[in-house]
């Protein structure tokens, strides 16, 4: 029997349905993907099974008994579990105290802290988890935080384990890591949904694929003998190219220019170490490497968001050293930033507001300090079309309410309207599907035809090798290593990525801290 | 667009709310008291509607309250909290007094312009000092502006007591400004004056500007996020001075009103916590313009009500204090209720225990 059974669920917000008579059955004991393109319902779905939100119509059977739930605890006690994208976790708390959080073990007014430390531990061991209760949620990484979410449901004795794009947010090793945990926890007895843009990772882990597109059920395959192609297929109903042919194209002279730049933190520690690099006219260079290895600091130096202490960057032959990201931007500089929600979008504000901002004092959106509303209006359709922003008929609701994928593309949509000459994207297909991957590589693309300069940081080693011309890789804050993607394989720049350059010189070590 | 419309009503409902209960809280201490609540409420609602009068009297009680809510709900917009309202109404006031009183033989256009500008610089220049520790140096404008409150009620008091004390004055007042930079009252048997006009034209420019000008639309993006905002190029340093000038011109404005239109000079201590009915009205009308301006009319109404609900009903006027207090108070449950769910966590307790 299927632990889990959705039978005709609907979801509406508003007038817009977002799942459209949905059916669904999970089996007891397997591993069960939810593919399918932005904005097609994948976290609805799941949070309808978490009581997050309320189904308009439909059933819900866990275990054969139907089930109303009115918040995430009442999930919960019937076995649900949900890791969310964003971690809820208190950074200064341990990892116990975490875990154990709104459940505190208490004994007369006092918290059993003992008590509660080797409860947790036991879970973790259980399960055999890499993971220290004492330790403080600040101090570990990402992947153990992920952790942390995981045991959690754990040790509230939940069955049935929901994650919602779990390795968007991970390292590849982290990644490995993570579905090795799933593997065991399966072979534990327990019931695995999992919600991931990325087919290698399905084809790794999952027993059987459910595809919903649009809100609806398109099908559920069993994952032993069908191929990536096929999934993609299913999830975006047409063939998916994911092995973009490049034009040769002669590149120009070099439009932006890095030399030897140094840069510190707010305590005084080195985060980049005399980062050289370059881009010319028509030429993608990537930035490589795990995530963590300063590409923030350094992306947030070139959009004059961090204080450079020495080194220079030259743009067109000319500094633009403490330009601040409207100078930048109005010498022609597009920047797409890593964290959408923080820097990239203002979620409570509409998209038609969210797609102007960095424009907006251009002659074209403001005249004399006032807004042009109409102006704002084309332009914001124009975009939404142009980029194919999904369910985005109405442009004055809130970005925020957009799915994930389609919030990505309204950033994308922005800083590529304005024709950049040099474009800059941090980590642009993160939590994006193959479809919308396809299509956002396909523009950076078309900036290269037109002989525009970019540049790409991405974890994502597939995105760096099927887009760059040159790629660098970074380490510890420092460049170690440039490659011409055409004379070089995956392989080395993985192995690049782990630090190791192979060359006759000392391994490169932190010397401040 | 429907979307839109419902955030509309849902919003105007929310500020209803806090009000309502007020009443009814108010209405229970009515009947305590003795009186009937209906009765009370009608008087007080005739008292400050019912004629032409009345009608002026009211809008003479909101005109400060309205530049004193748009003074800080244009901070309050942007996220920035300008708590130090009521000092840079007194130094705007004092400002209006001092140009009114030593300028002669002006023409009365001129002489009313001169004092508007005057106090508006000065509301302005006070309002930049925790601007500017803020936008550098990211001091807490919450507090800086809170302690000059102080400072410039204190100073006022002093300059009213000393040097600028009015010869034979009984109490702090400066002398009487020239007539020629009065704002005229606009009927007779009304104490309703130019000032009214300067609020309107200040409610409109501040409508015109969060609405429709960009620096409006950037308040916005600031005070919903301000990462966001530095990141796409707003320059939110800059920003948060040119924003806290703004609502320090309003506030000073606030006090050359009362200055020239009401009491014709400056008096120490004038101000009935203007600044702190401000507030009130900013968090009510949710920083938007017009629900400020409907909010300082339901201040103005309670104002002045009050004293017909005493004399025809005799509940006393402190009644409407309560009221006021009251709405504070669930204003900020209401706040509260925002910020950490107040209601959905009961909500789910109570649904909880019905499963259970
Ligand atoms: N609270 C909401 N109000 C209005 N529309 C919503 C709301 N939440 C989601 N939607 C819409 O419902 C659709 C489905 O969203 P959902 O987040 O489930 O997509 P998803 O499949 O998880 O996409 P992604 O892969 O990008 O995360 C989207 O079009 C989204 O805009
Ligand atoms: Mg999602």
């Amino acid at each position: 029997m299927s632990t889990i059974k959705v039978v005709n669920l609907t979801k509406k917000f508003g007038d817009f349905v977002a799942i459209d008579g949905m059916n669904l059955e999970v089996n007891k004991g397997e591993i069960h993907a939810i593919c399918g393109e932005n904005g097609a319902g994948k976290s609805t779905l799941m949070n309808m099974l978490f009581g997050l939100l309320k189904p308009s119509s439909g059933q819900i059977f866990i275990n054969g008994i139907e089930m109303h739930f009115q918040s995430p605890k009442e999930a919960i006690a019937q076995g649900i579990g949900m890791v969310h994208q964003h971690f809820k976790l208190v950074p200064s708390f341990t990892v116990y105290e975490n875990v154990l959080l709104g459940e505190e073990i208490v004994k007369g007014f006092k918290i059993q802290r003992n008590t509660e430390y080797k409860e947790v531990q036991k879970t973790i061991d259980h399960y055999k988890f890499d993971l220290d209760a004492n330790a403080k949620v600040q101090d570990i990484s990402v992947g153990a935080q992920q952790r942390v979410e995981i045991i959690k449901m754990l040790h509230r004795n939940v069955d049935i384990l929901i994650l919602d794009e779990p390795s968007a947010v991970l390292t590849p090793q982290e990644t490995d890591e993570l579905l090795d945990n799933l593997i065991a926890l399966k072979k534990l007895g327990k019931t695995i949904i999992i919600i991931t843009h990325k087919l290698d990772e399905v084809k790794k882990c999952a027993d059987r694929i459910t595809v919903i597109r649009r809100g609806k059920y398109i099908g559920t395959v069993n994952n032993e003998g069908v191929t990536q192609q096929e999934i993609a297929r299913m999830m975006v109903g047409r063939d998916v190219n994911l092995d973009l042919q490049k034009v040769e194209i002669e590149r120009g002279k070099p439009i932006l220019t890095i030399e030897n730049v140094n840069a510190y933190n707010d305590i005084g520690a080195q985060i980049l170490h005399d980062i050289s690099m370059n881009v010319h006219e028509g030429e993608i260079v990537g930035i490589a490497g795990v995530e963590g290895n300063g590409q923030s600091y350094l992306m947030n130096a070139l959009s004059g968001m961090l204080k450079i202490h020495s080194g220079e960057i030259l743009y067109q032959n000319e500094s633009i050293k403490g330009l601040n990201p409207r100078q930048l931007r109005d010498k022609g500089i597009g920047l797409v930033p890593e964290d959408r929600y923080l820097h990239g979008l203002n979620k409570t504000m509409s998209i038609k507001e969210n797609i102007i901002a960095g424009y907006h004092w251009r002659p074209l959106f403001s005249k004399l300090g006032f807004l042009l509303n109409k102006e704002q209006d084309k332009h914001a359709s124009k975009l939404a079309k142009q980029f194919d922003i999904r369910n985005s008929e109405n442009m004055d609701i809130e970005v925020g309410s957009l799915s994930g994928g389609n919030a990505q593309k309204v950033v994308i949509a922005r800083e590529m309207s304005m024709d950049p000459l040099l474009l800059i994207l941090s980590q642009p297909t993160r939590g994006v599907d193959i479809g919308s991957i396809e299509f956002i590589h396909q523009q950076v693309l078309n900036s290269r035809k037109k002989k525009k300069a970019v540049i790409v940081i991405s974890s994502e080693l597939s995105e760096i090798m099927t887009l760059s011309d040159r790629i660098y890789v970074m380490y510890k804050g420092r460049i170690i290593g440039e490659r011409v993607t055409k004379e070089t394989t995956k392989e080395e720049i993985g192995v690049l990525m782990a630090g190791i350059t192979g060359e006759e010189e000392k391994p490169h070590e932190e010397k401040e801290e | 667009m429907k979307r839109r419309k419902n955030n509309w009503l849902k919003s105007i409902f929310s500020s209803l709310i806090p009000v309502l209960l007020a009443f009814a809280v108010g209405s229970i201490l009515i009947m305590i008291g003795g009186y009937s609540p209906i009765e009370a409420y009608s008087s007080l609602f005739i008292g400050a509607l019912s004629n032409q009068n009345a009608i002026m009297n009211t809008l003479f009680a909101s005109t400060p309250l309205i530049l004193t809510g748009l003074a800080t709900a244009i901070a309050f917009k942007a996220n920035i909290y300008n708590m130090g309202v009521e000092g840079q109404l007194y130094l705007g006031a004092f400002a209006a007094a001092y140009l009114g009183f030593t300028l002669q033989g002006m023409p009365p256009f001129l002489h009313v312009a001169i004092c508007l500008v005057g106090g508006a610089f000065v509301g302005m220049m006070f309002a930049l000092v925790p601007a500017i520790l803020k936008a550098f140096w990211n001091v807490n404008e919450m507090v800086v502006t809170l302690m000059l409150n102080y400072a410039a009620i204190l100073f006022t008091t002093y300059l009213a007591s000393f040097p600028f004390k009015a010869p034979g004055a009984s109490n702090a007042t400066t002398v009487d400004i020239m007539p020629s930079a009065e704002l005229p009252r606009l009927f007779t048997g009304s104490q309703l004056n130019g000032g009214f006009i300067v609020a309107i034209g200040v409610f409109v420019l501040v409508w015109i500007l969060m609405k429709k000008m960009k620096l409006g639309y950037e308040m916005n993006s600031i005070g919903r996020n301000n990462e966001f905002s530095e990141y796409v190029g707003m320059g939110v340093a800059k920003k948060i001075i040119l924003i806290m000038s703004i609502s320090g011109i309003v506030a000073g404005l606030a006090g050359v009103g009362e200055v020239l239109g009401t009491h014709r000079r400056f008096v120490a201590e004038f101000s009935p916590d203007y600044g702190w009915t401000g507030l009130t009205i900013a968090l009510l009308g949710k920083h938007n313009p017009v629900g400020v301006l409907a909010g300082a009319l339901l201040f103005g109404i309670l104002k002045n009500g009050g004293s017909s609900m005493e004399l025809m009903v005799g509940v006393p006027r402190s009644l409407i204090d309560v009221i006021q207090g009251l709405i504070i108070l669930f204003l900020a449950v209401d706040f509260l209720n925002n910020q950490i769910g107040l209601t959905t966590k009961l909500k789910e307790r109570f649904n909880r225990r019905k499963v259970a």
